[in-house]
Order: structure tokens, then C-alpha cells, then sequence
């Protein structure tokens, strides 16, 4: 009985909808997998629940900052009494650029990190998430599933993906705001940039992708080329800035330093508040 | 048993696929016969224009073919939304109903307010009808529902995504892009602050409008490839 049901639906849907809307049906595969995919602790001690997300060739996901246009994928924690979720982390994305727009995007297998703060000393709980996501080709879909995580169990692994990146080393890094005309000056010892996948492309390649700003616009999408001198990368970024538009929060400059051109090469992230008050909303 | 019922339901399949897949290439056709009359011009090509300058009159083709000219709306605040019926997080937010209520409640602030409903996504927009009928099967009742099929208008007003929108005020100043709401879940559900009822109620009370740009959420308007950025 069983085996015969897909027959049974398929038949049902041919008579009822039509050939056409009932092919579709059966041909279309969600261009996404999620599974939840354990526990690992990060460097911060806060334990994250890790979602992999498999993209089915020639479609894309997006990065906290979508760019142009699309959207992050979203998470709810659910069944978790006394957990709660805090900010997800991103992986370092891939540029996607055309005439008219520029995305940062994920195209292949990739870790979203979902930490969460709980009880002190207590283990991650078994817990449910509802994530959705928007993933894009010619058109776009959104896309949702409820992931089950069980209890983490000791010892949890170390999240060890390079493409995290960390906070911009203080050491040998410096940022300047110049108000005059409207430009952040960042420099960063080009030493960074070992252990990218090519030394050559490293010492020439290094951008900037800026993530969402509220108040703080860069003149244009990104990404912002920094230049290579005396052993020094400087990035120049012209920005707009309008506390009216911050929506109450803040005025922050941050995102991602990528060194070198293939994703699973290094990055820094740059976090650093403006020191320009915001007007209430 | 099992492999002549799945013989059987294969050829059955492919007889099918077969006439569903002539009914799409008749589609097609059809789409390309759209194209030439579903189209818009503008005076000014190039231009781009941004938050606290001018709009320059420009040249629309509504859904019927009909020409219209921006000054036709001149001495009113006009609301334009980008649409696509082929994105989901367009047909969210309308199918929701927050598009027909952000045009009552605009209504109720300025009964004059003009909305124009924009679809410039090449895809979608070969069928002005489809745009049509998703406007109308959700109850959006607009001004104009205007086929943007080169993409010229959305260039000129830098229009990202679907649903952006653009507050132009009475004296043709625009006064906000882009963002439709301030949703938290890409339009899932309504947010806190309609941005175009915020930039109505402070042109009426005479104030500056703040804020006056945020960042869209929702599909990238895929324009016409043969137009550059």
C-alpha cells in the first residue's frame, strides 16, 4: 500500500491539476539541503549549533549582508527552556558581480554557526530551530525546515573553519576616521596575510566587503580593493554618513578584511563604532 | 507487476510532458510577442536619481499598453513600488494584504497620493497581464500599473529589489528609497514601521523626512540584459 501512494499522488495530481502543473511537481528538487549538523565550541567558549546547508549547483545563498539584493537565512530557537539565540555567524562569502548588482553569496556546502548562551555551565540542550532561507537563481525561493540538535555531549569539537575570520589583530592595525571628507582609513600589517592559499595572490589581494550599517553607507557596493605598501594594506572607503538613517541604532563601521581571492582564505572582521550619536528614530 | 505499472506510468509521462512542454513553448511565444508593446522609455536615459533631488519627467506603459507621462501626477505626492510576481517575498508582503493596507492608510493621510505599481524583472515583465491579474487577485488597487521591460525606469530611481518603494513628494522632490518596511524576517511579518506611511505623515506635517534611506530586503530586480548597470 505503501509503495503504491507516490502512484496514487501522482495520478490524483494528474487529474487535478493538470500535465504541466503535476510535472513540475514532480521534477522540482529543493535547490537546498539543511541538516543539522552537531555542536562546536568557538573561540569565544560560547557553544554554537552548527546548520550545513547544501546548494544545488548554479543556485546561491546569501551572506549576513546580501548585498544588492536576497536576504540572510533566518533562525528561531525553539523547546529550549533558559537557552537563548544570540547573533549567527557568518562564514566568509564569495562576490558575486554583475553590471547592475553585487551579491555576497554562498554557492556551494557551507556552516552557518548559531550560538547560544544558556545556564552557566550547563551543556547544549536538545533543541529545535526553524530556519528559512532565501536562495536565488533566475528567480528566488524561500525555503524552511525544522532542524532537531541532541545534547551536546563532551567533548564539543573546535569550530575550526578558517573562513570565520577573527577580530582585526590590534597589533599592527590601525583605523582612522577622517570627518572632512567622509573617509575611513584602515591599515593592517600585510603579515596577516600568510596561510592564504597562495602567498603571491595574498600579498596583492586584499578587500574589503562591508556588512549592514544602518547610517553608514559606502559610497558604492563593494568590494573595496586596499593597496599594498611598506609591508602595510590600506583601504581608503568613502562613506555617507547619516545618523537620521542609523533607525536608533549606533553608528558602526563593520565587515569583512578578505585576504586573497579564494573563499577559504582568511579574513578579519572590522567592527568599529563611529563615536557619532544617533538621533532617536 | 511493478516494473509494467512503471512502464506504463513512464510512457503516460512522457505523452504528458510532451504536451505540457508544447504548451510552454507556445507561452513563450506569446511572452515574446509581449515584449515590443510592453515596454517604457525615459527622456532621460542615464539619469539616476537620488534622495533629495528633482525627478525628471519620464515616459510609462501601463499594463493595457497605455502611455503615461510622470507630470501627469504633478502637484501630488506620488508612492512608486516595485513588484514581481515571481518573487516570493513580494508575494508575501501583498498576499498578506500590507500593500492594500499601506495604500488605505496613505489614502486616509493625503487622499491625493498617487501609487504606481512597477514591474521591471525582464522575466516577469514580458506578461504585463500576469502583473495585472497578481495586482488585482490581491486587491492592490493602484494609479498606474506600469511594465518596465528595458528597465530604464528602475535604473533611473536605482531600484534594487522587490518590494522597494520611492516616496516622491508634491513638488517632485524624492524624499525616500527603498526599503517597504522595517520587517526583521524579509517581510514573513509586518514590521514596526511602514516607511511609506512615516515619510506621508512627515511630509503633511511639514517636517523633513527621516529616515530618508534604508536598505531594501526582498528579490533583485533581474533586469533586461541587453541595458547596462
Amino acid at each position: 500500500m505503501i509503495s503504491s501512494l507516490p502512484y496514487l499522488l501522482l495520478s490524483m495530481c494528474m487529474l487535478a491539476a493538470g500535465a504541466r502543473d503535476c510535472m513540475a511537481m514532480q521534477i522540482a528538487k529543493a535547490p537546498v539541503k539543511a541538516t543539522a549538523a552537531g555542536w562546536v565550541k568557538l573561540s569565544s567558549g560560547q557553544t554554537a549549533a552548527v546548520v550545513r546547508f547544501e546548494i544545488e549547483h548554479g543556485w546561491h545563498m546569501y551572506w549576513t549582508n546580501p548585498g544588492d539584493s536576497g536576504a540572510p537565512p533566518l533562525a528561531k530557537l525553539q523547546a529550549a527552556s533558559g537557552w537563548t539565540l544570540l547573533e549567527p555567524i557568518f562564514p566568509r562569502p564569495s562576490i558575486l558581480k554583475s553590471t547592475s548588482e553585487t551579491n555576497f553569496i554562498y554557492d556551494t556546502t557551507w556552516e552557518w554557526l548559531l550560538p547560544m548562551a544558556g545556564p552557566a555551565g550547563a551543556s547544549a540542550p536538545a533543541c529545535s530551530v526553524e530556519i528559512s532561507w532565501m536562495v536565488c537563481k533566475e528567480n528566488c525561493q524561500i525555503g524552511r525546515a525544522r532542524l532537531e540538535f541532541a545534547a551536546a555531549t563532551e567533548p564539543i569539537p573546535a569550530a575550526g573553519d578558517a573562513r570565520l575570520g577573527r577580530s582585526l589583530p590590534t597589533t599592527g592595525a590601525a583605523a582612522t576616521f577622517n570627518s572632512k571628507d567622509q573617509v575611513i582609513t584602515i591599515s593592517a600589517s600585510a603579515g596577516n596575510a600568510v596561510n592564504t592559499t597562495s602567498q603571491t595572490t595574498a600579498a596583492t589581494m586584499a578587500r574589503f566587503i562591508p556588512d549592514v550599517m544602518p547610517g553608514v553607507s559606502p559610497k558604492f557596493s563593494g568590494p573595496f580593493q586596499a593597496t599594498l605598501s611598506d609591508n602595510k594594506f590600506t583601504l581608503a572607503i568613502p562613506l555617507e554618513i547619516q545618523p537620521e538613517n542609523a533607525l536608533g541604532k549606533p553608528l558602526v563601521f563593520q565587515g569583512l578584511f578578505l585576504y586573497g581571492q579564494s573563499n577559504v582564505d582568511r579574513c578579519e572582521i572590522i567592527h568599529l563604532p563611529m563615536n557619532i550619536a544617533a538621533p532617536s528614530p | 507487476m511493478k516494473h509494467s505499472r512503471l512502464t506504463a506510468l513512464l510512457a503516460g509521462s512522457a505523452l504528458l510532458f510532451g504536451a505540457a512542454t508544447l504548451t510552454m513553448a507556445d507561452d513563450t511565444k506569446k511572452d515574446k510577442k509581449h515584449d515590443k508593446a510592453a515596454d517604457s522609455t525615459s527622456d532621460s536615459k542615464e539619469k539616476r536619481v537620488k534622495v533629495g533631488e528633482q525627478v525628471p519627467n519620464f515616459t510609462m506603459t501601463d499594463v493595457n499598453g497605455k502611455s503615461l507621462q510622470f507630470s501627469d501626477f504633478s502637484g501630488k505626492p506620488v508612492v512608486m513600488q516595485w513588484v514581481n510576481p515571481g518573487c516570493p517575498v513580494c508575494v508575501e508582503v501583498t498576499k498578506a494584504g500590507r500593500v492594500t493596507k499601506m495604500i488605505a492608510d496613505a489614502k486616509a493621510i493625503d487622499p491625493n497620493v498617487v501609487f504606481v505599481m512597477v514591474n521591471s524583472t525582464a522575466a516577469t515583465a514580458s506578461d504585463p497581464k500576469a502583473t495585472a491579474t497578481y495586482l488585482a487577485d490581491n486587491k492592490v488597487v493602484a494609479n498606474a500599473e506600469v511594465i518596465d521591460g528595458s528597465g530604464v525606469i528602475g535604473k533611473m530611481f536605482d531600484a534594487k529589489t522587490t518590494p522597494a518603494v520611492f516616496v516622491i513628494d508634491s513638488k517632485g522632490m524624492l524624499v525616500y528609497g527603498s526599503a517597504f518596511d522595517d520587517s526583521s524576517d524579509r517581510g514573513a511579518t509586518a514590521g514596526k514601521t511602514n516607511y511609506v506611511i512615516n515619510a506621508l505623515t512627515q511630509l503633511k506635517a511639514g517636517e523633513k523626512v527621516s529616515p530618508d534611506k534604508t536598505k531594501s530586503y526582498g528579490c533583485g530586480v533581474k533586469y533586461a540584459k541587453n541595458q547596462n548597470g
